[in-house]
């Protein structure tokens, strides 16, 4: 099983859109895929219709007291399964501090799950916290959904700051452009222009759309609903492209 | 009547726990009755494949003071991890002859159609019970159940016998309706750790004890089970009707329909199905899929790889290339059959328009790869898994059984898409079975014998000819050598001038099929000698490996000219008419109108006492072809004891073929060996003649060749206590029983 962890310290990038629209894709092409809602909002529940609901929450999670195999809703798409949000999670970096090696957790948590998934995408709350930390030590590949404005930039270094402190370890990171809106100059310009930073981006960049923001009304992935728009092309040719970069992290096996 | 108990179960951890229950004066604030113990035996009865364990239901049969009643309980309700069930049961007073007749008899009738009901599991319980007692009313009932487990039907003991297993669980039932007695009960219990929710029925963990794991067995509660329940449409009902009735009971919305194209896969014997499995490859290009389903149908392998799986090292490594090779070993994967189906789902609603039950109503059409006639498949509706919503699968599932009448389908993906060309998977054994009647003429049995080794011979011919692999051409000699040894050894049967004819022919096609053989082994054994030998001289035999794939060819070439010679032809012809055609009488054939158990023990009792002769006479110093003699006898005493395996008591004859066949391994090494040493000398001989191997080759020769006399000669000391074993009192007493006909044993 290949682990992904879409993620970005900075909130309302479009992270579970991608979350979403990604783990649609890649259970089309054929992958059994699990979207972990790590996201106390539950945002990619409510966009699957799940009912964002762990009983007894995160804490028991972690503490080994329930496993995720049991939580585990089959979507409205075959091949793609979900691990339901729950509010409790917001509590999950006080639990993963009471753990002895609190950044293995989530390793340990979905490891049993490698035979049933071929694919497990991680849907991270924003913020550098305890869980983030746990899905970077879990995770082989991180996508980085990212905004084109220098601000955006900056938390990208932050983050390969972090990554460097932490040592040495194979991790692929692989960065888009997010919500780009080309009428704004900023955005053309940080789009176009050379970039300078730790990572080198995906060729796909997102457009910034209203039919996204309308995920929220029709609860569905864009493909169920406007398969025909600019952003579904674009989510189309942002998975072509990190199918081809997880194949490659499989030495194209899976 | 239909009834809902309301229990919890608990299982019980440690037992000294047990008896802690039995004395304890109160529980959870209530007082408990004196113990009163009842020993109970019950018998658990299904179908042979288990179609009541599948639909989620258990068949009991209990006896208590005289009576005799059968139930029928739900399997617990995994829904929810509570301990708390809430089954349904009906039950019914049976009468003479134990048959259910009423409720119970109708329901399971609904369930099985006149599938045969057989005992599997009796299982022996003493219970103790407590009251569980407020305000001088029962509200409960405690009951510490001790249960010992044992085979029913085929496997079926004395009672006396030992059990398969025991154990322990408490159980609380219900008595008064509406108090909370169960969770103030259960809740107490729970609170020490001797005690831990038991999510099993006693069927379930009886079954388990089997080794039999049904739909609900060994997964954890809540999860879904993910065999894709599947059921037959009843005739007249189409799949719009199905879909209307589905729509007029849940909100349920369908989708078009899509088609899904796959190719199931497995070696001609069938060792992935064997091994609990299933192969299939979908798609096309690099994002051909090759899947590896466990028997529950669960992916457990994945792969993406453009080309068609056939050895294992025609994949990438990885998971499934490992699991592959593990189970092929020698053999190629071939394509089975297509089908192409057609799916329309109709998926039900929660009140969040989230799909809960994907049902999916199927048909299509199946063919099988080797060639014939595409076929449509029976349609059928499938119940696709998921996750996490096995409270709404069983509703829709209740609802498809009893108000549109659909029947649960006994069979898997695969076996459905051969059904239609009248196979199943499974339907090929190198070993040879055949079930005769001890009464029968002598000579018919040779003809059925016969007859079932030349359809095994032609099964084998095409694989041989394109050489898929090795075993077509090793199963294909198999069956040809015992249609020679029973030509001679079951004898007087047919007409001494027909034998004679036959055996050359026979000699003929041995011949000519031999030195391929003989290649595909020593390349097969290659392997594993190479593998015992050093690294470094590794290489340096090479050369005498592309020696022996071009000696192959040419041996392929000769055995596919015999093949397709006119000679060939004309000894199958021949051969199925003498077999099939008018038989000769007893004049010709003296033996041939004796019943055939008489002909076969006389026989083999002879066989058997030549060959423990012979194996006495070894001595240290012996030669080899001393030995070599022994086996052919020992040869010859198996394919007899095969033959007629089915005309004495199954448990001896297989102690005496598995008693043998130690024997023979030993001596079938020894002889490998010695074959193999004979043969490596010729080689190098004419390698040398051909110049094709250097001096390095030649010594790297030399070292195989002592390593194949070290093989030879420690198989050459094991012979003597292998054969003591066969040769022993023991054994002799059941030959004579079994064979000697009262003869000087």
């Amino acid at each position: 099983m290949r682990v992904l962890a879409i993620l970005n310290i900075k909130g309302g990038v479009g992270k579970t859109a991608s979350a979403v629209n990604l783990g649609f894709l890649a259970a089309r092409s054929g992958w059994r895929t699990l979207i972990w809602d790590l996201d106390p909002q539950g945002a990619a529940s409510f966009y699957l219709r799940v009912k964002p609901k762990v009983r007894g929450g995160g804490k028991k999670l972690v503490r080994g007291e329930l496993d995720l195999d049991g939580l585990i809703k089959g979507s409205d798409y075959e091949g793609l399964d979900l691990l339901p949000a729950d509010f409790s999670y917001r509590r999950m970096d006080i639990a993963l501090d009471g753990t002895k090696k609190p950044k293995r957790q989530i390793g340990r948590l979905i490891e049993p799950l490698s035979v049933d998934y071929d694919l497990a995408l991680l849907d991270c709350p924003p913020g550098m916290t305890l869980v983030l930390e746990s899905v970077l030590e879990a995770a082989e590949g991180i996508l980085v959904p990212t905004i084109p404005t220098t601000l955006s930039l900056r938390t990208l270094d932050q983050l390969a700051r972090h990554l460097r402190k932490k040592g040495p370890r194979k991790l692929a990171v692989l960065p888009f452009f997010s919500m780009v809106d080309r009428r704004r100059t900023m955005h053309r310009e940080v789009v176009d222009g050379e970039r300078e930073g730790p990572f080198r981006f995906l060729e796909t960049s997102i457009p910034y759309s209203s039919t996204v923001e309308q995920m929220g009304v029709h609860r569905m992935p864009l493909e169920a609903y406007a398969p025909w728009s600019r952003a579904a092309k674009a989510y189309r040719a942002l998975w072509a492209e990190v199918d081809q970069r997880v194949l490659d992290l499989a030495g194209g096996l899976i | 009547m239909a009834e809902r108990e309301r229990e919890i179960k608990l299982e019980v951890r440690a037992p000294d726990a047990l008896e802690e229950l039995a004395r304890r004066p109160a529980i959870a604030g209530f007082a408990l009755s004196p113990v009163e113990t009842r020993d109970q035996e019950d018998l658990y009865l299904d179908t042979e494949d288990l179609l009541l364990f599948a639909a989620g239901v258990a068949l009991r049969y209990r006896r208590r003071s005289g009576i005799l009643k059968a139930t029928l309980k739900e399997i617990s309700e995994r829904e929810g991890r509570g301990m708390l069930q809430d089954r349904r049961e009906i039950e019914e007073v049976l009468g003479e002859g134990g048959v259910p007749k009423g409720v119970v008899g109708d329901t399971v009738a609904s369930l099985v159609g006149d599938a045969k009901l057989l005992p599997i599991l009796r299982l022996r319980t003493r219970r103790r019970v407590r009251q569980v007692v407020a305000s001088h009313c029962t509200v409960a009932e405690l009951c510490l159940d001790e249960v010992e487990v044992f085979p029913a039907g085929k496997e079926a003991q004395p009672s006396d016998a030992e059990p398969l297993g025991r154990f322990c669980e408490v159980e609380v039932e219900e008595v008064a309706d509406g108090s909370d007695v169960l969770t103030a009960v259960g809740e107490e219990l729970l609170a020490s750790p001797h005690f831990g929710p038991s999510l099993l029925s006693k069927l379930e963990r009886g079954l388990d004890l089997l080794g039999i794991r049904g739909p609900f067995v060994g997964r954890g509660p809540g999860e879904l089970s993910t065999d894709p329940a599947s059921f037959r449409l009843p005739g007249g009902l189409t799949a719009e009707e199905l879909e209307r009735r589905l729509s007029s009971r849940f909100q349920a919305v369908s989708s078009p329909e899509t088609v899904e194209a796959k190719t199931f896969h497995d070696s001609f014997d069938w060792r992935v199905h064997r091994s609990g499995g299933s192969y299939e490859t979908a798609g096309f290009g690099p994002r051909r899929v090759h899947l590896w389903r466990d028997a529950e149908g669960r992916v457990r392998h994945r792969l993406c790889h453009p080309g068609d799986p056939g050895f294992p090292a025609d994949l990438p490594p990885g998971p499934l290339r490992s699991q592959l090779a593990a189970v092929l070993s020698m053999r190629r994967l071939l394509p089975l059959v297509d089908s192409s189906v057609r799916v329309r789902t109709i998926a039900v609603l929660d009140d969040e328009e989230k799909t809960t039950v994907r049902v999916r109503i199927e048909s299509g059409t199946s063919a099988l790869c080797e060639g014939g006639e595409l076929h449509e498949l029976e349609p059928r509706v499938t119940i696709a898994p998921l996750r996490g919503y096995d409270r709404e699968r069983r509703r829709v599932v209740g609802f498809l059984r009893e108000k549109c009448g659909l029947l649960p389908a006994a069979t898997g993906e695969l076996a459905h898409a051969l059904e239609p060309h009248g196979r199943a998977p499974g339907d090929y054994t190198s070993k040879f079975e055949l079930l005769l009647d001890p009464a029968m003429p002598a000579r018919d049995a040779a003809r059925a014998i016969h007859l079932s080794l030349l359809t095994t011979m032609l099964r084998n011919q095409e694989g041989t000819r394109r050489d898929l692999d090795s075993e077509f051409l090793h199963d294909f000699r198999v069956a040809l050598r015992r249609t020679r040894s029973a030509l001679t050894q079951i004898r007087e049967v047919y007409p001494e001038v027909d034998v004679e004819q036959f055996k050359q022919e026979f000699r003929w096609l041995f011949l000519e099929t031999g030195p391929k053989r003989d290649l595909d082994v020593y390349l097969l054994k290659m392997e594993v000698y190479l593998a015992e030998l050093p690294e470094e001289i590794r290489a340096d035999l090479d050369p005498l490996q592309e020696f022996l794939e071009r000696r192959k060819k040419l041996a392929h070439d000769r055995l596919v000219s015999a093949l397709d010679s006119e000679r060939y032809r004309r000894l199958v012809e021949e051969w199925r008419s003498f077999l099939t055609g008018a038989p000769a009488g007893s004049l010709l054939a003296p033996n041939a109108e004796r019943p055939v158990r008489e002909v076969a023990s006389e026989r083999i009792w002879r066989v058997y006492r030549r060959m423990r002769r012979r194996g006495w006479a070894i001595q240290e110093d012996s030669p080899a072809a001393a030995l070599h003699d022994v086996r052919i006898r020992g040869k010859k005493l198996r394919y007899l004891l095969e033959f007629f395996r089915s005309l004495y008591p199954e448990e001896a004859v297989g102690r005496l073929v598995s008693e043998l066949k130690r024997l023979q391994d030993n001596l079938g090494d020894f002889n490998d060996y010695r074959v193999q040493r004979r043969s490596l000398q010729r080689f190098s001989a004419e390698m040398a003649e051909e110049g094709s191997a250097s001096v390095r080759t030649h010594l790297a020769m030399g070292r195989l060749l002592a390593h194949l006399e070290a093989g030879q000669a420690a198989e050459r000391k094991r012979f003597a206590k292998r054969f003591d074993r066969f040769a022993s009192q023991e054994n002799r007493k059941i030959f004579a029983r079994l064979f000697s006909q009262g003869e000087g044993s």
